[in-house]
């Protein structure tokens, strides 16, 4: 996509042309390093201070955006739960608002990225943070890179959806199943990747906590979560473009131990009367400190993608599927070690947008998730298998105003215009005759979203 | 490929789904269970409907403190039974339902249910018997007689259980401090001999030989002591006997520590027990910021004297 540039160099100098260097991605183009032409210069006799300018921020590209939500669910309550957690999910946010800026030269880049949000109050956080080496395909100089390797923060590069920016994304949010297998995608470690013809391929050894799990940008365990990606990126035809992949992930999780306590005593109401009895007063020696336990986790997923270009505009069709053991890290959090059993999540989506001319965008996102593929329900004494899936279905329809261009050739606007509905059918309420039902949490979000 | 279609359009459209909510507005809250709008199903006590029904409960003891957390009902419903609901007759808007446990090993054919109860702290401004009735649901839906038994709660400011037990003898006088936030604050009292009364010294008379004197007041509680949320934050003198005619004590309030808010209103009101329930009478409200926290260092805002 063309990069958008003259933010940085507006701020410096009002008058330097900024020669475009066109960057495509099948994934997300905020990550992916391909090569660039080196900086161009002017040849004139005596370099001016516009020249020497040009010539430092030619290899820098900016971009920002923000998204502004006003979200509104079922489920919200004025009230706190128990430990301080705000219930109200009808609110104003903002859903992020981002500045990036990268530098390629021809065989060294970096990108820095930094995130605000609202999310959980207002938070500003590094996003992207990485630099590395790149060999350029000879034959494609502004496609994506041979081989490179980055280190740093980057995208967790599994899949399609996780890695997929969200400044490119139709719908709101990842489903349900992605933010549980990686609550943030960021994480930090090492990336080797590359790109043969419409192959795509890529290793990466990261820490295993990306943002927004409770250990984010830390590590509590030595052992690397590899990432494995293995896709194509074809043109079959001029109008239609296929692309997909395959992923692996297998790491190792954490279970904290105990730190060592004190004596304490411990009164047990036993009679309810709201007074201290000598039989109601228990004494706990000292407890001696917990050692902490690791357990394997591992996951694995297919991708495909899409996109016919007609003449109403891009139709894009991608479906996803990821199984997994103990990955869950952000909705029903596996922990093996505390169960004493392993836990399988399934999840999946097939989603449709349809961009109507370049003003418009009609969309359907079906998501499932299954946080425990062997759950049980405990009935009468009994325990039976049980369902603790979850299930979205979205439709999406939102304007947009041209003027910035996306992949490829296809214009994702200079401001976006959204509306969601997430109708969701879950199993997190009981009915009346006590057995899982479906929780009353339907929500819907309007976003504007608008590049800077 | 439009069957497939009408599946998606019923799922969205069919179900709104159960409510969620953590219940905090009801008198009642079960653990485990879900809450459901609107009255109790079934038929009334001992009409004989049949089906799925409550055998047995158990209360520990029918007397609810105020914000009284984790009490047990406990039960057995008959074989029918897959699930149990419950709510206060006169006192919320909708009813628990939880699912029947184990088949009890004394009672063959029976399954025990239990419900953990937390009481909402407001419940206790309509202090006093309520009734509540327990019916247990069959597999189709069908809920049986309903069966019933009472719950007392008590008031929020302390009466030596009269409400519950009209036997018993109420205080002769409280003054009660309330606030709004989680800090710590101290209700201070001095009396005619100088004495200051306050949590770290809840007596007004000092124990003579471990002996108090009926005429002493007594704080009943350090609310929010070390900031530990206790969410009651309030606190009482209580008088059980009257002081001499004439005796006053002046009343304080003291922030002791803002517990990393920002301050806290609160109120002061003296209660007396004419014919067995409080009255509020002599009052008295401020704000706190937490630049009033002095850790104990001064009696805090002088609020008024009370003379008895």
């Amino acid at each position: 996509m063309n990069v958008t540039r003259a933010r940085l160099i507006g701020l410096v100098l009002a008058a330097v042309s900024w020669p475009n260097a066109a960057r495509a991605s099948d994934v997300d183009d905020d990550l992916v390093v391909e090569s660039k032409p080196a900086a161009t210069t002017k040849a004139t006799a005596t370099p001016t201070k516009t020249d020497w300018l040009e010539s430092v921020l030619s290899p820098l590209s900016v971009v920002a955006f923000m998204q502004t939500d006003m979200h509104g669910s079922a489920a919200s309550e004025d009230e706190i739960q128990q430990g301080g957690a705000l219930l109200n999910e009808d609110r104003f946010a903002l859903k992020t608002a981002r500045v990036r800026v990268d530098a390629s030269w021809t065989y060294v880049h970096g990108q820095l990225e930094v995130e605000a949000n609202t999310t959980k109050g207002p938070t500003i956080r590094p996003y992207h943070v990485f630099g590395g080496f790149h060999v350029p395909n000879p034959k494609d100089p502004n496609g994506p890179a041979l081989a490179a390797a980055s280190l740093g923060l980057f995208d967790t590069p599994f899949g399609y959806e996780g890695p997929e920016s969200p400044r490119l994304r139709w719908f709101m949010d990842r489903t349900t199943a992605s933010k549980a297998f990686f609550p943030g995608v960021p994480d930090l470690g090492l990336w080797v990747y590359g790109a043969l013809g419409p192959f795509r391929w890529s290793f990466a050894a990261m820490n295993g906590e990306p943002l927004d799990t409770t250990y984010q940008g830390i590590a509590p365990v030595s052992a690397k979560q590899v990432v494995m990606h293995f896709g194509f990126d074809a043109h079959a035809r001029d109008d239609l473009e296929i692309s997909g992949g395959i992923s692996s992930l297998r790491g190792r999780g954490f279970h904290p131990g105990a730190t060592s306590g004190k004596n304490v005593i411990t009164w047990n109401d036993i009679n309810e009367d709201g007074a201290i009895q000598p039989a109601e007063l228990v004494g706990q020696s000292a407890t001696a400190s917990a050692p902490s336990q690791l357990f394997d986790r591992w996951s694995i997923g297919a991708d495909i993608q899409a996109r016919l270009k007609t003449k109403l505009g891009m139709s894009t069709l991608s479906a996803e599927m990821t199984i997994g053991q103990n990955m869950d890290r952000g909705v029903y959090i596996a922990d093996p070690v505390f169960l004493g059993l392993d836990t399988r999540e399934l999840g999946a989506y097939a989603a449709l947008t349809q961009e109507i001319t370049k003003w418009a965008v009609l969309g359907f996102r079906f998501d499932y998730y299954d946080p425990n593929l062997d759950a049980f329900d405990k009935r009468a004494g009994t325990l039976i298998p049980s369902q603790q899936s979850i299930m979205t279905f979205s439709p999406l329809v939102g304007f947009v105003f041209p003027g910035v261009l996306g992949h490829g050739d296809r214009a994702y606007g200079k401001a976006r215009l959204l509306f969601q509905y997430d109708f969701i059918r879950d199993h997190l309420a009981r009915s009346t005759l006590g057995i899982p039902a479906d929780l009353g949490n339907d929500a819907w979000t309007v976003r504007l979203q608008v590049e800077l | 490929m439009k069957r497939a279609l009408a599946l998606v359009v019923l799922a969205m459209a069919c179900d709104r789904g159960l409510p969620r909510t953590l219940g905090l507005d009801e008198p009642i809250r079960v653990h485990l269970a879900q809450f459901i709008p609107g009255d109790l199903p079934g038929a009334p006590p001992d009409a004989g409907s049949g089906g799925a029904s409550v055998t047995a409960f158990v209360i520990a003891d029918p007397i609810v403190l105020p914000g009284q957390a984790n009490k047990s009902i406990n039960g057995r419903a008959n074989k029918d039974a897959v699930s149990v609901g419950l709510r206060f007759t006169d006192l919320g808007s909708g009813w628990w339902v939880l699912p029947v446990g184990t088949e009890d090993a004394q009672f063959p054919g029976e399954f025990t249910w239990q419900a953990v109860s937390d009481f909402n702290p407001l419940s206790a401004h309509a202090p006093g018997n309520h009734p509540v009735r327990v019916v247990a649901i069959d597999a189709n839906g069908k809920a049986g007689d309903e069966v019933e038994f009472t719950l007392c709660l008590e008031p929020w400011i302390p009466d030596f259980g009269a409400t519950c037990n009209p036997a018993k003898t109420p205080p002769a006088l409280v003054i009660s401090l309330s606030w709004d936030s989680p800090v710590d604050v101290d209700l201070g009292v001095i009396g005619p001999d100088g004495k200051l009364t306050n949590a770290k010294s809840p007596t007004t008379i000092a124990p003579d030989a471990g002996v108090l004197d009926p005429t002493s007041g007594v704080i009943d509680r350090d609310s929010l002591g070390t900031c530990v949320e206790d969410s009651l934050r309030q606190e009482d003198l209580v008088f059980k006997q009257a002081p001499p005619t004439g005796t006053v004590f002046d009343v304080y309030a003291n922030l002791f520590d803002a517990c990393g808010q920002r301050g806290a209103a609160y109120v002061a009101t003296v209660y007396t027990f004419p014919n067995g329930a409080p009255v509020a009478g002599q009052s008295a409200k401020g704000i706190f910021t937490s630049y009033d926290a002095n850790g104990g260092a001064g009696f805090g805002t002088y609020l008024f004297s009370y003379t008895f």
